[in-house]
């Protein structure tokens, strides 16, 4: 065997760097438990953890099932090349999100209660349902392309024919999910400010978690093309991005109705540290890429259109952080500021995302269109006969 | 703050990513603009040799030499710098032509012997465009009119379709890592022109090796 | 039905000696945390604090709600509205998402940060005193009435008593009575309950109502999504059938 020595990249000296320090603080979680890793207080009992890794991952995960919906339900085949990297990315996403819940939960080990002890009144309950059932869904979603490597074309032919309605469940289920997450904070009206509190929350999260996911496969693509030195699918990608910000701005626009009708606009009108906060949100990740995108020759300049995912993606970062953590007030006026180990953690989650993607993108047909139920009959025949 | 933070960590790693292609020389395989396809153009009048340089009949026995549309899509931006003077003899297989792209060099290797009677001035500091018309590199005196080692029309384009499956063949090899290489090309042939200018001088080398030669 | 148990705390009372503050250590084996019990806060080892406002003092524990919001929040079911009044918590069944810190309206679960298999503490009402008929040990250790316990319609009855044979002495309200839907400790003030550190903009109705309302349509989601995709579905696959064999004739015309 030959010994293999990968080159030293830049990035590749970063992501090792990165994983060092996330496995020290991996080992300061386990064995010192949350004081000795992160800066939460009973004061501030969600962090980094729940407001990036959780509210943020599935929320750009979001990106998997829009565009199945766009290729499956509304069978616009044109976008079938963007499908699997989509899945893969939120099957990833979905992974990482329990993987970081392993870290934040006091008692991951009791991971599993939430199907044995039910609450369904509780809106954290439904979050756990969802992320287990729409990830065994991603799982199925994804599963074709590791089958179509080692030609399991009678298994295959099965499970197109299940497709279409493990499709819709998983549509229906990140539809809830999705929303579900800004469910959780419609039980704290007193302690949001009310920029931000709306009992539309489940229904902005859905929104914007399209918008972004959107943008997300944009960005997604051009990370693909950076690591494998391959083309984007330039024309498809500038009309999902144009989708993406007009989801945004239909968003928005929700968004300034319900403002102007509960009278909380007024709370936008004095400048202080939540009026400003919310500009910035809505400025970069709505207005400049809606302004961007709706004109031809942003939408269709590549570095342009590049520049208007990352704004999009920074402005739901934003928003998600708000929500969870800027807009909650603190009791006691104490403020929380991630841990060094928060904060390594997470990197190091988004490490491993990356190079499992690089992984799996290398080893399985991920950028190749799904085949036909008829080419897998097909081949089927094929292989009968050749045996 | 926090939520500040957190934008900024994400920004401060997308420009750095930025900053680092430009400290290397590359530019983001999204940002090129054009896939690297298989459509080929070559004219009629013209053969081609198998290091990708291309001769052409002009007046008094002489031939014209050049670089095909293959070298422009693989290196993409490019400078020509020939190297060698009016007047100088050059030998069959011997490097005559640079071509430079991003902070990169390939040499081209001369598919003839003969006395280099021109070299085309226009070539300084201009950016490859029209390989077959004005960017043409130098003109030849052979020393033999045995030009039956070079293909024509159909079957140059035919070769140089050969040749961009087997270049595609190359870059899938390399963009992977050394113990996945040999995995063929996952996309479905996405490759985007200059291609080339993103990998190692290792890579360069052998790509001059195995094309150029 | 088992009567309603609640505390009633009086301020106008409180003197402020810290008995109950000490009781509590004691019935629920805590220890030590501070030893000036007024510079004290909540805590993992501490259920009820005493607080000294300008010449007020007040107490802070659990406030045991009717509705209560850290119940219906838990996703493994892990509190507990005992049928007594007690909201009650089972380590066992918890996952540590502290969705219940986040969410509880007066402030109150707090968390074993530094443990590996941390809990979320807080009073609970010494649930195995009153099952037995006994009194809490803050309530039984208090010497000047300020805090009392018994069944929560008499309870009020007393409050209200208070309030009407005293009218100067007390800010007119009964906390707990409607504060998201009421609470099993009630509370009296001599000066508005905000200046004590009491939650005073909670709405009347209990919090889990905001996040019925959400959850209440999700059959119809799941419903109606189905229905509206299985439908688009079929809807776009048929008009691509007939786009397709609409260009099929046509080429074969020509
Ligand atoms: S005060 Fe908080 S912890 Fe106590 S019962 Fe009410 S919601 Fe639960
Ligand atoms: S931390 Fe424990 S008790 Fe609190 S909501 Fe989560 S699982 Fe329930
Ligand atoms: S009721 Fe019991 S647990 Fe609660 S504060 Fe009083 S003594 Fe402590």
């Amino acid at each position: 065997m030959k010994l293999i020595i990968p080159k030293i990249t830049f990035w590749r000296v970063v992501a090792v760097l990165i994983v060092i320090a996330g496995l020290y603080s991996t080992y300061l979680r386990l064995f010192g438990g949350l004081s000795a890793s992160t800066n939460l207080s009973d004061d501030f009992p969600w962090g980094l953890w729940i407001g990036f890794d959780i509210l943020v991952g599935v929320g750009l995960a979001a990106g998997g099932f829009s565009i199945c919906a766009i290729v499956h339900i509304f069978n616009i085949e044109k976008y079938k090349p963007l499908a699997r990297p989509a899945i893969l990315t939120a099957f990833l996403g979905y992974l990482l999100v329990i993987f970081g819940l392993i870290y934040d939960l006091g008692k991951p080990y009791n991971i599993w209660h939430a199907i044995i002890y039910w609450n369904p009144r509780s809106v954290m309950f439904e979050v756990a349902w969802c992320v287990m059932l729409y990830t065994t869904v991603l799982f199925l979603e994804f599963i074709p392309v590791v089958l179509e490597k080692y030609r399991y074309y009678k298994i295959l032919n099965f499970m197109k024919k299940i497709g279409i309605p493990i499709m819709i469940v998983g549509i229906i289920l990140s539809t809830l999910h999705q929303s579900s997450l800004g469910s959780l904070f419609l039980i704290i009206p007193q302690k949001m400010s009310q920029i931000w509190y709306s009992p539309l929350l489940p229904v902005y999260f859905f929104i914007s978690a399209i918008g972004a996911g959107l943008s997300m496969v944009i960005f997604e693509a051009y990370l693909s093309a950076r690591a494998f030195n391959k083309g984007i699918e330039a024309e498809l990608l500038s009309r999902v991005g144009l989708i993406s910000v007009i989801v945004l701005m239909i968003g928005f626009v929700i968004k300034v109705i319900d403002l102007i009708v509960s009278g909380n606009f007024t709370l936008l009108l004095t400048i202080n540290n939540y009026s400003l906060l919310y500009y910035l949100e809505v400025l970069i990740g709505i207005f400049i890429p809606f302004g961007l995108l709706i004109q031809k020759t942003f939408r269709e300049n590549r570095r342009w259109l590049y520049a208007s995912a990352v704004m999009v993606i920074a402005g739901f970062l934003l928003n998600r952080l708000n929500v969870s953590i800027s807009s909650i007030s603190p009791e006691t006026g104490v403020s929380y500021f991630p841990s060094v180990n928060e904060v390594s953690v997470t990197l190091m989650l988004i490490v491993i995302g990356l190079w499992s993607f690089k992984l799996i993108a290398k080893n399985f047909p991920v950028f190749t269109e799904e085949m036909h139920q008829e080419e897998y009959e097909a081949k089927l025949k094929e292989n009968t006969a050749t045996n | 703050m926090v939520a500040l933070f957190v934008v900024l960590t994400f920004l401060f790693f997308i420009i750095l990513d930025l900053l680092v292609l430009k400290a290397q020389g590359k530019e983001h395989p999204a940002f090129a603009v054009k896939v690297f396809n298989k459509k080929f153009f070559f004219p009629k009048e013209s053969l081609i040799s198998t290091s990708h340089i291309w001769l052409q009949k002009v007046q008094n026995g002489m031939l014209k030499l050049g670089i095909d549309e293959f070298i422009l899509k693989a290196l993409g931006k490019l400078n020509l710098i020939p190297m060698k003077n009016e007047g100088e003899f050059v030998n069959k297989g011997e490097p005559f032509l640079k071509a430079v792209f991003g902070n990169r060099t390939v040499l081209f290797r001369s598919p003839i012997e003969g006395k280099i009677n021109f070299v085309n001035k226009n070539l300084t500091n201009k950016v490859v465009n029209d390989c077959y018309g004005d960017d043409w590199a130098i003109m030849i005196e052979p020393k033999s009119n045995n030009l039956n080692d070079f293909k024509k029309s159909s079957e140059a384009i035919k070769w140089l379709h050969d040749e961009f499956n087997r270049f595609k063949d190359f870059i899938a090899a390399k963009s992977n890592e050394p113990e996945l290489a040999g995995v063929t090309l996952q996309d479905g042939g996405n490759i985007v022109e200059g291609v080339l200018r993103s990998f190692d001088d290792n890579t360069i080398k052998e790509f001059e090796e195995q094309f150029l030669l | 039905m088992l009567k309603q148990k609640a505390i009633l705390f009086d301020a106008t009372l409180c003197v402020g000696c810290g008995e109950c503050y000490l009781a509590c250590k004691q019935a629920n084996d805590l220890p030590e945390t501070n030893t000036d019990f007024l510079k004290d806060h909540l805590g993992a080892n501490t259920y009820t604090v005493v607080e000294q406002y300008e010449d007020v003092y007040t107490r802070k524990l659990c406030m045991h709600c009717v509705d209560p919001t850290c119940v219906s929040v838990c996703p493994v079911g892990a509190f507990t509205k005992t049928e007594l009044g007690p909201v009650t918590y089972d380590e066992d069944k918890c996952l540590g998402c502290r969705y219940c810190m986040q969410a509880c309206p007066h402030h109150i679960p707090r968390y074993e940060w530094s443990k590996v298999n941390p809990r979320v503490r807080k009073c609970i009402m010494c649930y195995d005193k009153i099952k037995n008929g006994e009194q809490t040990a803050c309530a039984e250790a208090c010497p000047a009435e300020a805090t009392i316990f018994g069944n929560r319609d008499e309870i009020i009855e007393i409050a209200k008593q208070r309030l009407a044979e005293n009218p100067d002495s007390y800010y007119q309200h009964i906390y707990g009575l409607e504060e998201a839907g009421g609470t099993n400790v009630l509370a009296l003030s001599p000066v508005p309950f905000d200046k004590l550190g009491f939650a005073t903009n909670l709405p009347k109705e209990p919090l889990p109502t905001y996040t019925a309302k959400a959850l209440e349509k999700i059959p119809g989601v799941v419903a109606g999504g189905g229905v509206f995709l299985a439908a688009m579905y079929w809807l776009t696959k048929r008009k691509n059938k007939i786009a397709e064999e609409e260009k099929q004739s046509n080429f074969t015309k020509e």
